[in-house]
């Protein structure tokens, strides 16, 4: 491996394997670490008691540190008074039963002094996966607003001169994929905002048709260069829907980014949507590879790609369809799929009218 | 001319966003570091603040905090444009009194100024 540099203001340090992960974590206390730490600590109101700590960990309340603690000391109690009682029955020799208790309650101790340092170890290892993605993601996205920014200045300065036509396709390939990484970074503090149940969504009249027509069309190069045609059929006056803008959008240009993506080099991409009572039902059909019948059930599940899907596309986090679902269910919506394996896909979901009938 | 105050330490946003406001016919003022963003809102009284989070010498709930403090600058609204997206974050700026909160990388400097502009047309 060679060197890799890592920058933050004017500082910049050259880090050289083999360990450079080491060296990078200690240069982030030092820097970054602080400044976040140093910023969400003082805006942190200390509400809340340990079990918060464990929900925000992932944690459920049974094994919560904490209340294994407290179960710990009870089970203790009782077995110390069931040991004497016992104990007493069989010896007259007070010496004896003190002894069969402590040794007893030293037992129960220890063994849960392991338990406890076990489901403690385990917390803590939950507890600093989420920071280590929160932050990595937060560093990767200074970077990443500069290169959009960048490009947006660029893209809009070229439109005025003229130019070699093949300028503005290699600019566009750049801001896709600037694009894309930065739809990576949002996933995985999405899906590390689920998991520590730090999710919350807003809730606002929104025009999803709206939405859905930008999305496709900023996505028609991407789909050309996918061979695939892509068209979305609107209602005619949709009604709007309640739901957060910044997440709906997430979800809707995930599912078309899924259509496009596994389609097989070629076909055709639909978008529907019509009224289903009181909710909205979008359906985004596509004649791709379908989903193996055997891995359906995995498929809203986190880092889950079906075989089919690897094969296809090496690329793909294997989060979107996880953050969909928790987003859809959150609103209050329904999310699922029909799919053939070889002949193509129809996700579909549902998400509350703002205008109900 | 509407004024606009945007404060932000990252060197190549500033250039790039601030050009996009100018274009837009927005007069801007920068500032890399907290501590002259606020001493410029008490000075220039912009029209708009964009807020930057993380900020040199005061972060940007300081500067925020300052702004509302004073009865003359206290209407003025803030944009926090930042890349931090926790909840903690987003609730202390809205509580603080920010007009809205933006993620960076969501939005496009064409799109920034569209919200300034609907912002300040309201």
């Amino acid at each position: 491996m060679g060197e890799i540099f890592f920058g933050h203001g004017n500082r910049r340090y050259v880090l050289i394997s083999p360990s450079i992960m080491q060296k990078y974590v200690l240069y982030w206390q030092r820097d970054v670490v602080s400044r976040i730490f140093m910023l969400s600590s003082l805006q942190q109101s200390k509400k809340g008691g340990p079990f918060v700590e464990c929900r925000r960990a992932g944690l459920d309340f049974w094994v919560c540190p904490p209340f294994l603690f407290i179960m710990m000391g009870f089970i203790n109690a009782i077995a110390m008074i069931t040991s004497y009682f016992l104990a007493t029955r069989f010896s007259d020799d007070p010496a004896v039963a003190i002894s069969i208790v402590v040794f007893v309650s030293t037992l129960i101790f220890i063994v849960g002094y392991f338990i406890i340092a076990g489901f403690n170890k385990v917390a803590e290892a939950n507890f600093l996966k989420t920071e280590f993605i929160n932050i990595i993601s937060h560093q990767l996205r200074s970077p990443l607003s500069i290169f959009k920014w960048t490009l947006d200045i660029l893209s809009k300065e070229i439109k005025d001169r003229t130019f070699h036509e093949e300028d503005d396709t290699y600019l566009n390939i750049m801001k896709e994929n600037t694009e894309r990484m930065v739809q990576l970074v949002n996933l995985l503090l999405e899906a590390t905002r689920i998991e520590s149940n730090r999710m919350v969504l807003k809730r606002v009249v929104i025009s999803l048709h709206a939405t859905t027509e930008d999305i496709v069309r900023s996505v028609v190069w991407y789909a050309k260069a996918y061979n695939v045609d892509i068209e979305f059929h609107a209602m005619e006056s949709p009604p709007d829907v309640i739901g957060d803008p910044d997440r709906m959008k997430m979800v809707v240009q995930n599912l078309i980014d899924n259509a496009i993506r596994y389609s097989r080099g070629g076909g055709r991409v639909d978008i529907a949507m019509s009224r289903d009572g009181n909710f909205l039902r979008w359906e985004i059909k596509d004649q791709g590879v379908g989903i193996p019948k055997d891995q359906q059930k995995f498929i809203f599940q986190k880092f889950f790609r079906s075989d089919n899907a690897v094969k296809h596309q090496t690329q793909g986090s294997g989060l979107g369809l996880y953050i969909a679902r928790a987003i859809i269910e959150e609103l209050g919506g329904k999310i699922g799929f029909e799919s053939e394996l070889n002949a193509g896909t129809m996700f579909w979901f549902t998400i509350p009218t703002a205008s109900p009938r | 001319m509407k004024k606009i105050l945007f404060i932000e330490d990252e060197a190549a946003l500033q250039k790039t966003l601030s050009s996009a406001l100018k274009d837009a016919g927005f007069s801007v003022f920068q500032a890399l570091d907290g501590d002259t963003g606020l001493r410029l809102i008490q000075r220039e009284k912009p029209d708009l603040v964009l807020l930057d989070l993380i900020l040199p010498k005061k972060d940007g709930f300081e500067v925020l905090r300052g702004l509302k403090e004073n009865r003359e600058t206290q209407s003025i609204p803030v944009i926090v444009l930042t890349n931090l997206g926790g909840l903690r974050e987003v609730q202390s700026a809205l509580d603080l009194g920010a007009r809205d909160y933006l993620i960076k990388t969501n939005y496009k400097p064409s799109e920034l100024v569209e919200k300034v502009k609907m912002i300040l047309n309201q």
